[in-house]
């Protein structure tokens, strides 16, 4: 026979039989969980990708601007340098004694949406990111050739290149459709990097002496004139020396050194540099941030305070209807106890509900939008899937919920103890 | 016969307004008794003190060879649970569980686990059999009485406290009705304690008893109006 019974069947059926109450109520929590949890992946998302990106590095040197600036441009494609670090200087520093290694970067071109660097074999040797991981290739080798690229994994995958792919870069544009492209001088894919899930995914390198080559017959910032255009085949080791960079990263030999070596950059006689330290800035972009953050989690926090006091108008609406309900129990053998358990143990479903429901979308969201946050604002959605304070969000509304559900609990005991076994309205 | 309820000089009040004090009454083990008295003389809440509900304020109170009085509430809730059917006036069904679900609803709140065959065969001498997995809502009114029967009778207890389970019912069905009830507890051997206010049906039990002439404290017409 089916029809056994359960207090988790009857806290169930009592709960289905308050449908509307019971979904809206459900769905108010899960809304505000969701709401919460999502502004909070959003936020580490951004925090990772930034901290990610970049490990290792003591100093980004560019020319003067804020040291905010030359990390945002550099690191993370967002904004334009508006003077170059000339290649004299980069060697000047690159020599002191205090430094151990550096990685030169040269900007300012992009392909398809995605930006082009100019780097040397440093970058592959070097570069760091999370806590010291190297780049790995997935595909190929560095690039050896003047036109040889490297792309990162985000282009190959966005873009479907393989080994091989030609690539035509595009001039003065890091993001959005090209105006000019170097089409007289096409790439060659030939390494693709594994995934990072940092900057790093999204950009093609290209040597520096690949950079300068397809700008060795612009003048001042224009395309050649008809007949002025110098061959790819004609281009010598000689003429593509460059003559600046953008900006690089260095690593001291000695941590001691960083304030030092910052303080002699920055009073640089020959031209005027900027040296920023990478964690320093970021902290102040934090900062910055953290204002927006707090009001969005003020919101999220609000949203679930109705979410649960929601629950509690619906339970306390209820308990009037259901006081024949409570005599029943009582005349069968429920003790007071009972009566309020039962109260306690249908708002723990509905809590739980929410609370897996909230989990499901917010899994959901992250395999159908993760990609979408990813291509389109570069936000890596990195695990663990539940960082502590999302955890700890759950908590508070399990717990909470529970402590607000002691109210109709000791309510339906006191009237199931006044009205007794016949109601006396 | 040893006495399924004994109750002396038992005294209960609602703050300051007395509402019972019985001298004696005493109910033999197996006797159907039809108790009467109008509303608001006590009876609703006789049944409540003999159902553990509610605490005497003086006087004894047993019921078998319990003194209620000695009972803790906990001890009281497992009391009710083990030894009392009861069956309301209506609405003795919760609506949102199937017939076999509310029948099977006091098994919640004691240790024993139903005999399903036993069920099975108090549900085709009810006449519920077709029922069975219905919802409560769309059977009708005698039928819902029937399955609390069922229900106050399948934990096989030694009392049955009834408040007035017939009074929604039109008189072909209350004799029907109380047929069934008398039937099935006089097989088990169960007290019923029967309150009513409606004397017709009277002559069916086996002794009536008038809650009036018990209560020293004298009811007023006046008071409940």
């Amino acid at each position: 026979m089916k029809a056994e019974i359960s207090w988790l069947k009857l806290a169930m059926k009592s709960l289905a039989n308050r449908r509307l109450s019971t979904l809206l109520t459900v769905f108010s929590m899960t809304l505000s969980l969701v709401l919460l949890m999502t502004v909070e992946r959003v936020k580490r998302a951004a925090q990772d990708g930034f901290t990610q990106s970049i490990s290792g590095v003591d100093l980004v040197v560019g020319a003067r601007t804020s040291p905010l600036q030359v990390i945002l441009f550099s690191v993370f494609n967002i904004g334009q340098a508006t003077q170059n670090v000339s290649i004299e200087s980069y060697k000047d520093i690159k020599s002191k004694p205090e430094v151990e290694w550096t990685i030169p970067y040269s900007l300012g071109d992009g392909h398809r949406g995605f930006r082009v660097v100019g780097t040397n074999s440093d970058f592959f040797k070097y570069y760091n990111f999370r806590s010291k991981e190297k780049l790995e290739f997935s595909a190929g080798a560095p690039f050896a050739g003047f036109f040889d690229v490297v792309i990162g994994a985000d282009v190959a995958r966005t873009l479907n290149y393989q080994l091989g792919s030609p690539v035509v870069v595009a001039h003065g544009v890091t993001s959005g459709p090209a105006i000019q492209e170097h089409e007289d001088k096409p790439f060659k894919v030939v390494g693709i990097l594994k995934p990072t899930g940092t900057a790093i995914d999204r950009a093609l390198y290209i040597s520096l002496e690949g950079m300068e080559g397809i700008h060795v017959d612009w003048q001042s910032g224009s395309a050649p004139a008809v007949g002025k255009e110098i061959k790819a085949e004609t281009l010598t080791a000689e003429m593509l020396q460059p003559k600046s960079i953008t900006s690089f990263f260095l690593r001291t030999k000695n941590r001691i050194e960083i304030l030092n070596l910052q303080r002699w950059i920055n009073e640089y006689q020959e031209e005027p540099l900027i040296a920023a330290i990478p964690g320093v800035a970021l902290a102040e972009l934090w900062n910055s941030l953290s204002v927006i953050d707090r009001v969005l989690k003020g919101i999220s926090f609000l949203v679930m305070l109705v979410g649960l006091f929601s629950m509690l108008i619906a339970i306390m609406t209820s308990l009037n209807e259901r006081r024949r309900e409570m005599a029943i129990l009582r005349a069968l053998g429920a003790s007071l106890r009972n009566v309020s358990g039962l109260i306690l143990f249908e708002t723990l479903i509905l809590t739980s509900s929410a609370i897996v429901l909230a989990c499901l979308i917010k899994l959901a969201l992250e395999v159908f939008l993760g990609p979408w946050a990813q291509s389109n604002y570069g936000l890596y959605l990195q695990a663990p899937v539940f960082s502590s304070n999302e955890i700890f969000y759950i908590a508070i509304m399990f717990f909470s919920s529970l402590v607000i559900s002691l109210v109709p609990a000791v309510r339906a005991m006191k009237s199931a103890l006044k009205d007794g076994l016949s109601l006396k309205v | 016969m040893s006495s399924a309820i004994e109750i002396s000089n038992l005294k209960f009040s609602y703050g300051p307004h007395a509402i019972l004090d019985i001298d004696s009454l005493n109910v033999k083990a197996g006797e159907v008794v039809f108790l009467y008295g109008p509303s608001g003389s006590g009876k609703s809440t006789l049944l409540e003190l003999i159902a553990g509900v509610l605490k005497a304020q003086g006087g004894t109170l047993k019921v078998g060879q319990q003194n209620l009085a000695e009972l803790d509430s906990a001890e009281l809730d497992a009391y009710r649970a083990d030894n009392v059917g009861y069956i309301f006036q209506s609405f003795n069904l919760i609506p949102y569980l199937s017939v076999m679900e509310n029948i099977l609803l006091p098994f919640l709140f004691q240790p024993s686990s139903p005999d399903l065959t036993e069920v099975k065969n108090l549900i085709s001498e009810l006449g519920l059999k077709d029922h069975m997995n219905k919802p409560v809502t769309e059977l009708s009114v005698g039928q819902q009485q029937r399955v609390a029967v069922a229900r106050a009778l399948l934990k096989k207890p030694n009392l049955i406290l009834a408040d007035e389970p017939t009074s929604a019912l039109d008189y072909d069905h209350r004799e029907k009705f109380l047929k069934i009830l008398f039937d099935l507890c006089r097989k088990n051997n169960t007290t019923v304690l029967f309150v009513s206010h409606d004397r017709s049906i009277e002559k069916l039990f086996d002794r009536s008893i008038s809650l009036v002439e018990h209560n020293r404290v004298k009811f007023s017409m006046a008071e409940t109006l």
